[in-house]
Formats: structure tokens, sequence, C-alpha cells
């Protein structure tokens, strides 16, 4: 991991070269970007479906044009809304869900592909090819068809031929989401390796959040058309802006207005807990996040005083493992925050002591050191 | 798995491959195929065929060399636009031949829109050679633009847009992918456009006229010789039927050999 240089503010530019800048809206997709990656960074980016994720691959590929802004690679003017670079010109690989390979060449040819096209003669581009192929750890299947490969192997040789053009910037879109569980680990781990080796830039659009600690620098959080979320990814992952990347970490998540140094008052109450960055300003809007774990479930009010207590109506109770994830939703909030929906991980035997049942009014208790506090 | 079906099909689905096929089952008992070599090797059956072969030939590479730029436009399109241009260009192919050698007429003949003005430059179309290959295309053109243009859009652009990030101009990646991966689909499309041009006859007789040597096809001298000399007719249906088999069994090779290639991934 390559977290050394990043900051977590919107342009982590300290870089000398900026491989990709957007800047850039299309209303057709409700997009509106902006984004900057150093060189030799892998972003990667999340959100919702329908946010925009694929729209910023496009925009960087090529393969949509801007309504306005403009979009920059290796500093290079190659989108605005009059002028429009095309995707050939653009040194950009593109590694998708499925490998697409060319079925009526071999495997060396499509991996050389890329390099025939822009003028490497034959040989050449073989060896470069069969090269590549090496490093995917594909060599043997050098003279064989496309459907003779297995989707693990299709994906190597894919990867391959992407990288073969030595492009200034990768575009991955899930390339891990068709494989099976089998395959997706060694191809994860390889593509880690060859981002690593050559230092490329890439951006990674991905479900995954093992994909994103795994492979990438920094995180892109897109929601609604916009980066809603920019920096290295363990801050942006455990420092969360949104419920989506509250749901992928599976953590409660509750967004309010700090009321003290340490103290937020959100969900209806006033919440107590630990700060991650410096003391809280007042009135300024606060995110408070605890583990299911980390919630007890009473009854009745218990009081004692460093603990947190919300009440809770329960809404569903399902077996994990061996614990019972207990889901409630808040009781409505008189400062008109929106009922959220909380989890508890509980054993078995306390479902049973204290009968809950859906539907039963509780109190979900949380200790002050337990809940962690961020200004955003 | 089956699935029975009533045993009364049996009776309509057996009369009606009696009706397919009797017809050819009965020109192949009445053909004197001792006589065969004879029959095909008299100056009107060879002008017939020469003629046949060298208008079919030119009238696929015209399809092919327009059509298939028009199947890839089409490809492209919206649906719509698409649906709307496919009708258009599927017209020729289902109307009445001798309505399409008419339209001709009307549009390059002596008289016609385009045709006057030809004349006036001393060019003559109407009851040439060139007519001949004009009316065949005319009706053939539109198979090979079906066939090729469902090919591609089945496919999709995937296969050109990862070319296009490899580096590949739309020129490079028209001849070294779309074509490529297309040849099942061209080589059936060419097929099926050359079987239909053999068989022209409504629009050639109206449109080229039945003059031996020049516009005088196969079927046109079939049509003639068929009571006056019913074994030379014969004869050349024997040639046009084995024609038809031989491209039904390319095509049939072609469709699976293509289908094996779009089930990879």
């Amino acid at each position: 991991m390559r977290t050394d240089q990043a900051s977590a503010s919107m342009s982590p530019a300290d870089s000398p070269v900026r491989a990709v800048q957007i800047d850039a809206r299309v209303s057709s997709r409700g997009v509106d970007v902006q984004l900057d990656v150093p060189k030799g960074r892998v972003v990667a980016v999340m959100g919702p479906n329908g946010a925009g994720k694929s729209t910023i691959l496009a925009m960087v590929s090529g393969l949509l044009r801007l309504d306005s802004g403009e979009v920059h690679l290796h500093e290079r003017l190659v989108s605005s809304a009059e002028h429009h670079v095309a995707v050939h010109r653009r040194r950009v690989a593109l590694l998708e869900q499925r490998p697409t390979l060319f079925e009526h060449l071999s495997v060396a040819d499509n991996v050389a592909f890329g390099l025939r096209v822009t003028g490497t003669g034959r040989r050449a581009a073989r060896t470069a090819a069969l090269r590549q192929l090496s490093a995917v750890g594909c060599a043997e299947f050098a003279d064989r068809r496309s459907w003779e490969l297995s989707g693990g192997q299709a994906q190597r040789v894919a990867l391959a031929r992407a990288l073969a053009t030595d492009p200034e910037v990768v575009l991955l879109d899930e390339p891990l989401a068709a494989l099976d569980v089998a395959a997706a680990p060694a191809i994860r781990s390889l593509l880690r390796t060859l981002l690593d080796q050559d230092d490329r830039t890439a951006l990674l659009v991905t479900h995954d959040v093992l994909d994103a600690l795994v492979l990438a620098d920094d995180l892109a959080l897109v929601e609604g058309g916009r980066v809603t979320v920019y920096g290295p990814v363990h801050d942006a992952l455990t420092r969360p802006g949104s419920g989506f990347l509250a749901d992928l970490l599976d953590l409660n998540l509750l967004e309010g207005v700090a009321v003290g140094a340490s103290s937020v008052r959100a969900g209806g109450t006033v919440i107590t807990g630990v700060t991650q960055t410096d003391a809280l300003q007042v009135g300024a809007r606060a995110t408070v996040i605890f583990a299911p774990a980390a919630v007890a479930v009473h009854l009745a009010a218990p009081g004692g005083s460093p603990r947190n207590q919300l009440a809770a109506t329960i809404s569903a109770i399902e077996s994990r493992g061996g614990l019972v994830r207990l889901t409630a939703v808040l009781a409505p909030d008189p400062d008109g925050t929106i009922a959220r929906h909380l989890s508890a991980d509980l054993t078995q035997s306390a479902i049973v002591a204290l009968d809950l049942q859906i539907g039963q009014q509780i109190q979900l208790v949380v200790k002050a050191a337990q809940v962690t506090l961020f200004d955003r | 798995m089956t699935a029975p079906l009533p045993r009364s099909l049996w009776i309509l689905g057996a009369t009606a491959l009696a009706f397919l096929t009797v017809p050819l089952v009965a020109v192949g008992i009445r053909v004197p195929w001792q006589d065969l070599p004879s029959l095909l090797s008299t100056a009107a059956a060879l002008d017939a065929l020469q003629l046949s072969l060298i208008t079919c030939l030119a009238s696929t590479a015209i399809s092919f060399v327009l059509g298939v730029p028009l199947a890839l436009l089409i490809s492209r399109l919206a649906t719509t636009p698409a649906t709307i241009l496919r009708t258009m260009v599927t017209l020729p192919m289902v109307l009445p031949p001798v309505v399409a050698g008419l339209a001709l007429l009307m549009a390059l003949g002596r008289r016609g829109v385009l045709g006057a003005t030809f004349e006036r430059w001393g060019i003559e179309i109407g009851f040439t050679t060139a007519a001949v290959v004009i009316a065949q295309s005319f009706v053939a053109m539109p198979f090979l633009v079906v066939a090729v243009e469902g090919a591609l859009r089945s496919t999709g652009v995937r296969h050109e847009v990862v070319a296009a990030t490899l580096g590949s101009s739309p020129l490079s990646t028209l001849f070294r992918v779309t074509l490529p991966r297309m040849a099942p689909a061209l080589a059936s499309g060419a097929a099926l456009c050359f079987a239909r041009a053999l068989g022209e006859f409504g629009a050639t007789l109206t449109f080229a006229g039945s003059l031996q040597g020049v516009t005088r096809t196969m079927p046109l001298e079939i049509y003639l010789q068929r009571e006056s000399d019913t074994a030379s007719a014969l004869a050349l249906s024997v040639v046009l039927i084995m024609v038809a088999i031989i491209i039904l069994a390319a095509t049939g090779w072609l469709t699976r050999r293509s289908d094996r290639g779009r089930h990879a991934h």
C-alpha cells in the first residue's frame, strides 16, 4: 500500500504529475464530478448502484462526452464541451467484469493486439505479449483460443492485454465481480502486484470493501453523481461520511450535531463517545459510529451516567452464525432526525432471557468508550 | 426431454413434408440424367449459365460492398430509427419481384426519374447486363443487410470498445475486430444474397428483358424452354437445385461455427 503521501483533502495532489483530473458534468446522467488523482495511485470508486461510478470511468476513457467541464489525463486536456480526444488516442486501458477476449485471435494475439494496432512489428509484439502472459501466469495458453480458457484464466489474459500497451491510466470496472469465489483472491493479489510494481495509476470500481482495502490507496465515494468522500482508504472507511460506507462495514451510523467536545445530539438523545480527531466544534455536524457488537439491550432505561441510551422498537431478529442480529428502529426524534435502523449483536441466551419480540419497545445501550465520534 | 405431441399432428406434418419434397423428387425422376452434359452444353444453356454466374457474382459483390456498411450503420442506431431503416431495407425483399422490376424501370428506365438524366449523359441501363445486376442486387442485397445487421446487433459493441481502449482506430477496429468476428455472418449473408440473386426472375424480366447472352439468366432460360424443350429446362433446374443445396449446407455449417464462437467468453 502506498499511503505515505496521502492527505484527506478533496485533492491529494502534492505529487508532481496529476494523472487524472476530472471536473466535469454530464447532465443526462445527473453527474457532476470533481476528482484529482496523482500519478501512481489506485483509487477505489465505490457507491450505490446508479450513483455514477461507471460514468466516471466513461468520462476518463472517452466513451462519454461532457456537457461542461474538463477531463485531463497526465495534464493533457482530453475532454471538454468542445474538445474530445478519441478513445483510442487516450492511452487508457479498460478491464471489465467480463474479459471480452477476441475469439477470432489466439491468446497471444489478443495480448499483442494493442501493440499491433499502434504499429509495433509482429515479432516484437509477440515477444512483449509472451512476457506479459508470463506475468499473469498464462504463458502456457499462448496459442490457445479464448473459449478454451476458464473464467479466471480469461480474466488474467484480459488483464495482460490491458497492461501490454503500457497505459497511462488503468480503468478497472468490477474486474473480480464475475469470477467465482475460488478464482477471485488469486487474481486480486495478481492485480495488486501488477499495479504496484509498475506504479500504475488506476480507477477501480468495486462493491467489495476487500478490493478497496487490498488494491487501492484512496477511496472515492460516489453518491447521487457526486464524489462525497475522497481520501486514503483507511481514513475514508473508518471515518464514514455516509450510510453507504457504514453498510459496507457493518457499523451503526448516526448523524447529528455536536453539543460538546465529545458529545453529539443524534437519534433523539445526546451520545457521548471518543473523538477520533480534535475536540468537536459545538454546533458543527458530527457523525457517530459504533459496532453492533457494542450494543446491549435493556427492557427499561438502566440509568448509570457513562452509558448512551437510545429508545427503539425491534423490527427484526435473525440469527447470524453464533450470534443473533437484532435490528431496531429509533423512536421518532423530536429534533426531526429521520428514523434509522440500528443493529445489535446478542447471544441467543440474551434473546431468550429478555423474551424479546418484534415490535417490542427496548433501550439500546452503548458504552461511551465504544462510540467513535467524527466531525463532518 | 420429451414432451409428447398429439398423434394427429403426424398426418398433417407428413403431408406438409410430402408437399414440399415431392415436386423436387419429380424433377429428379424426369431429368434425363444421361443427357445432362449435352443439354447443358447447348449455346443457349451455356450463355444462361455464364450470364447467371457473372451477374450473380457481380450483384453479390455489390451487395457486400454497399450492404455491409449499411448493416453496420443500422446496427449502431437507436431502436426507433433502426426499425425504420430496417423496414425500408426489407421492403424490396418482400415486394413481388415484378413490382420491384417496375420500380426499377420507373427510377432507372429510359424515361425513369434518374434514367432520363443518365440517358442524356449517354448512359443506358434498361435491358442491358448491367440492368440484370441491378435487378438482382435490388432484391438480394436486403438478405445480406438483414443477416449481417442482426448478427452485429446481437453481439453488441463490447469488443469494439475494448479495441479502442487498446489504441485501435475505428478503421483498424473494423478490419481487425468487427469484420473478422462477423466472418460467419458475412459469409452466410453473402450466400443467401447469392442464392436470391441466382433465382431472380420477375424483376429481371421486367427491368432487363430476356435477350440471350445479355439478360437471359438461367431462370429466364428455364421459363422460356419449359414447354418447347423440357429436357433442357430440367437440366438447368437441376443445376439451380444443386447450388441451392450447397448454399444451405454451407450457411448451416457457418451458423454452427459462429454459435460456438459466440458462446465463448
